[in-house]
């Protein structure tokens, strides 16, 4: 297992109660997404508007995380800035997730040469770094908001198709199934209406995890100038471009990091507190 | 084993920075950090600065440019004349002149290089292109036709791209060869190149002055990022860094060992506006546009107040410079009323091309788009890659764009030429065309007499203002910053630096 | 044991064919012509298609391919246009950089995680198991260029403790210059590292024999090393391996933050400067390092696993 489902599955025995970690993570996010969402009434500053009187300002009451070069308020730019790599996040793993759990199904079930030919996918595209491989796919398609989606999906569905195809193939010779067959349901229908909604859920609780791989991937892009377009308060592209003032505004580079690694955690706890959940009710 | 021999090697070169290495108390080789990475050294098809910069270390041409930019000094060709008709120039070649490789340069080699710089089909072309013929008369006489009298030809001359390469060497070889392993008789000489790293310079020991270059060695490394740069010129991992950003000038002025340099240079930063399509057709609204630009705040924003805000297509240094123009002062009830004038009607949603990672004309276009707006003009930013939008540009495929120019010579008419002849380069590929505007140019070509051809230039910086198909920005110095125990470092106006003199105290 | 090794590579051979045909397919994704994209600002229509032929593009396709499998069997790895020369003639030099970062931060991982899960996994559920923890877990969440500006920013900028770019010259200089981004690069796996090796340590040390070591006297600390920490080693190899390939791909941003000429910075130089040829040809070069290191990681695995050295 190439991913970090196994890495975060959690240490500690499971409990019978919802963990935690989980309401500690949901809270995190649902405070994140609410934050966003009531920006307009948080702060009254303009992401956008540039004011040249207040460049670089520190961190104060007045900008509790500094203003940026073009004298932009960071904190109401990180706020706004949610929305858009939440979106980007959600979005570029809805693709990856549906196309891989059908295919891993699908795979699994048929098995002979569609299993061999998804298997042989799956295989090339994890030879490539993942990194690496979006990075490459984005250079050749161009920077956009689009572009990254595309690449993310192309290289990420892998997994997902990998954890389905295991549950499947683990339960497909089970007696439901083979009763199923027997009363002559359409192998589209077993698969899509049966097999697939049980073997889900390892899927989506890798699913957590993998948000945070793509918000740190969206970033990645953004600091490398091949992501969302200036000036949308991305917070990789903030990051970029406060950057260059390390040396008089640390705060501008600084603090998008910050709530990068917040909505990460969230996300992560979110995840470890789900397979939790699963444990128990396997058990 | 690897690692005792990396061992032995680090120890040896540790110790032979504290030894008697080159001349007493100076360090045997010069560190100098760049933003941009050269990657072809061939004199002729090149247009980056980073190339340019680094291969006028290497070559030398007739004649130069000087520091301030305003006039010439003599290079390869001690002297020179023109005939009465204007037609004829003679060069005088210095005859100690040499080679990297000991071999005397001689006219021969000249007429060559002129030649191929004439023939081929590069950026430059028009540089040479009022030549008639070139032939070495002797060893060290080199004659020049021209087919009429051309008044800026000692400019196109000193031009980089008029370098003098050595023929025997390359006249057969592949084209890439003169990049990739250039010869020159300038006073260095390459002798290492770590592509998209490092280039290792040696003094060449032939060079003509005697006692130059100071430095027995001159490392040109690319370090991309700005702190990375200034960070390794504050811990002495390099000599000097060019283009330290203006928003860190006054931190590194703090820094009691290092000496920050705001150097005149020939550049101007501007708004191309592509005049073939509506609403940038219309010049009433360009003009608008141009009185909404607020470039005493763009000179803030972007330049930390470290630059001049323009008020002329052509850089301050520039020959015929206007002084007394003002340009467009900002005015956003003119601007207003010009736009209403326009009959456009608002809003209006406009599309700035604008390469990833372009760092000022990124700053100055997001600036752009603050101060447009209240107009009802919507500026959207769209990044490319640095290519792709070179080739839109190229294609007039996009609406605004924010580049700059940088003079290579003092004579404006090659800017003049590139910025609003259409033939030439679409007029700076705005597409904008003027028939009184052509005649001017044209004028300003063939008139020897320097007052009359003042006044064609200022009557061409008149009209360029009114017809407005770029709106200029700001005339940025180069900035420089290099550790105090580096002496003798110089950048001209024109952008390259002179390493010969530089040496560093150890 | 050589039947599953051959085995091993024997299956590794197609799936590298195919990744050779996915990274030449790379290139098709250029939206309009290539060549023409390529040659970008000083383009004539006779350039564009010299560099057309050149490169086969007015072949049918499988023909193409057949030209570029031709060209890397025979060494010939592309041109790079940008700087006018072949990429096999730049590649060995970065690919050291690369390499010593990669491995470095490796070794710095196994550095900081192995005591941590040890201590961790000692004071199992008390305070500082917790501590050690939940500071892991933060790494996992902060992007990686992220925390190499603030390294950057601390130790280069404010206490001048290490260079902030390069690659130094000799062994000592190299590891003076690629400790920070070594650093960066290795967080993130040594918090994997930790919490894997933690709980595999929980884990041996529940079973029934460490119980019968304890019985049979000897000290804490002993059973911990002699016994446990030997058996719990095994997954760590196979996260190696695995964490190897993240830290590959990790590079090329870390490379870009700490300006070292590796692998990685290049990649992204050329992909700024629209060098195909070569953004294209490292792909392959980072895919096949991959396929390498996985393949290893498969065959060392069996010296360590009693059950399927015999099987």
């Amino acid at each position: 297992m190439t991913t970090l489902a196994g890495e975060l599955a959690p240490p500690r025995a499971a409990r019978t109660r919802v963990p935690t970690g989980l309401a500690a993570g949901a809270t995190m996010l649902l405070a994140l997404l609410g934050a966003s969402a009531l920006a307009p009434v948080l702060t009254s500053y303009d992401p956008y508007a540039q004011n040249l009187n207040a460049m670089l300002l520190p961190p104060s009451a007045a900008h509790w995380f500094g203003t940026d070069n073009y004298g932009r308020d960071v904190f109401t730019r990180v706020l706004y800035g949610a929305a858009i790599d939440l979106r980007i996040a959600v979005l570029a793993v809805v693709f990856p997730f549906v196309f891989g759990a059908v295919a891993g199904a699908v795979a699994g079930y048929l098995g002979g040469w569609v299993d061999a030919a998804v298997m042989r996918a799956v295989d090339v595209i994890t030879a490539v770094p993942f990194m690496v491989l979006v990075i490459a796919i984005v250079a050749f398609l161009g920077p956009g908001e689009l572009n990254i989606l595309v690449a993310i999906g192309v290289v990420d569905w892998i997994v997902f198709a990998r954890l389905v195809r295991g549950e499947v193939l683990r339960d497909k010779h089970l007696e439901y199934v083979t009763a199923l067959r027997a009363l002559g349901f359409s192998r589209a229908r077993i698969v899509l209406r049966h097999l697939l909604p049980n073997a889900l859920p390892p899927a989506a609780v890798f699913l957590a995890s993998d948000i945070v791989l793509v918000i740190l991937t969206t970033s990645a892009l953004g600091f490398l100038g091949l992501g969302v377009r200036p000036p949308a308060p991305e917070w990789g592209l903030m990051i970029s471009e406060g950057r260059a003032f390390i040396y008089t505004g640390w705060w501008a580079a600084a603090m998008p990091g910050f709530a990068c690694m917040y909505a990460g955690i969230a996300f992560i706890l979110v995840g470890d507190g789900l397979a939790d959940l699963l444990r128990v009710r396997g058990q | 084993m690897r690692a005792v021999i990396s061992f032995v090697v680090a120890v040896g070169l540790a110790l032979s920075l504290f030894g008697p290495a080159g001349a007493a108390g100076y360090k045997t080789a010069v560190r100098f950090g760049v933003n941009r990475a050269a990657d072809n050294l061939d004199p002729v098809t090149q247009d980056a600065n980073p190339n340019i910069w680094a291969f006028m270390q290497i070559y030398q041409q007739l004649v130069r440019v000087n520091v301030k930019g305003d006039g010439f000094v003599p290079d390869l060709a001690q002297r020179w004349a023109v005939s009465p008709d204007g037609k004829t120039w003679t060069f005088y070649l210095r005859p100690d002149a040499k080679w990297s490789t000991g071999d005397p340069v001689t006219a021969a080699d000249a007429a060559w290089s002129l030649q191929r710089a004439h023939d081929l089909d590069g950026p430059w072309k028009w540089a040479l292109e009022a030549v008639q013929s070139i032939a070495a008369k002797d060893d060290h006489t080199l004659v020049i036709t021209l087919k009429e009298p051309w008044a800026p030809f000692l400019s196109d001359v000193s031009l980089f791209s008029n370098s003098i390469l050595p023929a025997k060497i390359f006249r057969d070889a592949k084209p890439e060869d003169i990049s990739n392993k250039p010869v020159g008789s300038g006073p260095f000489m390459m002798t290492e190149w770590r592509k998209g790293d490092e280039i290792v310079m040696k003094a060449n020991p032939y060079y003509f002055e005697k006692g130059r270059p100071r430095t027995s060695e001159l490392h040109i490394r690319y370090i991309p990022d700005d702190n990375n740069r200034m960070i390794a010129l504050q811990s002495g991992d390099v000599d000097g860094i060019d283009y330290p950003p203006f928003s860190q000038i006054s931190v590194l002025r703090r820094d009691p060992r290092l000496d920050v340099q705001l150097n005149p240079s020939t550049a101007v930063s501007h708004v191309m506006l592509n005049v073939t399509q509506a609403p940038l057709n219309n010049v009433k609204f360009r003009q608008a546009l141009a009185y909404a630009t607020d470039r005493a705040a763009i000179n803030k924003g972007v330049c930390y107040g470290f630059c001049v805000p323009a008020t002329s297509f052509m850089p301050l240094t520039t020959l015929y410079f206007n002084k007394g123009l003002k340009g467009y002062t900002y005015d956003m009830d003119k601007a207003k009323a010009l736009l209403k004038e326009s009959g456009v009607s608002t809003p209006v949603t406009l599309n700035a091309m604008l390469w990833a990672g372009a760092g000022d004309p990124q700053t100055a276009t997001t600036l752009l788009k603050g101060m447009w707006a209240p107009l009802g003009v919507t500026l959207n930013l769209a990044p490319l890659d640095r290519a792709a939008a070179t080739q839109r540009m190229r294609a007039l495929d996009y609406q605004v764009y924010v580049s700059g120019w940088t003079n290579d010579v003092p004579d404006p008419s090659e800017l003049a030429n590139y910025e609003f002849d259409y033939v030439t380069a679409k007029s700076y590929h705005t597409g904008y065309h003027s028939a009184p505007m052509d005649k001017l140019l044209a004028a300003g070509m063939s008139e020897m007499d320097p007052g009359k051809r003042r006044q064609i230039y200022y009557q061409i910086q008149d009209l360029a203002i009114r017809d407005a198909p770029l709106i200029w920005l700001y005339y940025a110095p180069y900035t420089i910053a290099i550790n105090r125990k580096m002496h003798g470092f110089v950048q001209m106006a024109t952008g390259p630096w002179l390493f010969k003199d530089v040496a560093v105290e150890q | 044991m050589l039947r599953y090794a051959l085995g091993r590579i024997g299956q590794t051979v197609p799936i590298a064919l195919l990744v050779t045909v996915l990274i030449f397919l790379l290139i098709k994704l250029v939206p309009g012509d290539p060549a023409s994209a390529i040659l970008g600002d000083r383009a004539t229509d006779a350039s564009v298609a010299a560099l057309r032929h050149q490169w086969g593009l007015d072949r049918p396709i499988w023909q193409q391919y057949a030209v570029y499998m031709r060209n890397l069997a025979t060494g010939n790895l592309g041109q790079s246009l940008r700087y006018q020369s072949p990429v096999a003639d730049m590649l060995p030099a970065r690919t050291a950089v690369t390499f010593f970062l990669v491995v470095y931060s490796l070794v710095l991982s196994v550095v900081i995680a192995v005591p941590l899960a040890l201590v961790a996994a000692a004071y199992r559920d008390r305070w500082p198991d917790q501590v050690i923890r939940a500071s892991m877990a933060l790494p996992l969440a902060a992007p990686a260029f992220w925390v190499g500006i603030l390294l950057l920013i601390v130790f280069s900028l404010k206490l001048r403790l290490f260079p902030a770019d390069g690659y130094g010259a000799g062994f000592g200089d190299h590891v003076r210059h690629l400790f920070l981004p070594a650093l960066t690069l290795s967080y993130a796996f040594a918090s994997v590292l930790c919490r894997n090796l933690r709980s595999s340590l929980v884990d041996v040390l529940q079973t029934a024999y460490v119980d019968f070591a304890r019985a049979k006297g000897l000290r804490r600390r002993v059973v911990l090393f002699r016994h446990v920490f030997r058996a719990a080693l095994l997954p760590a190899v196979t996260l190696i391996g695995v964490r190897l390939t993240y830290a590959i791909g990790g590079s090329v941003v870390i490379e870009t933050v700490f300006a070292i000429p590796g692998l990685g910075s290049w990649m992204v130089d050329s992909i700024l400067a629209r060098d195909y040829v070569v953004v294209q040809t490292l792909t392959l070069m980072f895919a096949l390092g991959t396929m390498l290191i996985n393949l290893a990681t498969d065959l060392i695995y069996p010296l360590f696993d009693p059950r399927l050295r015999m099987g």
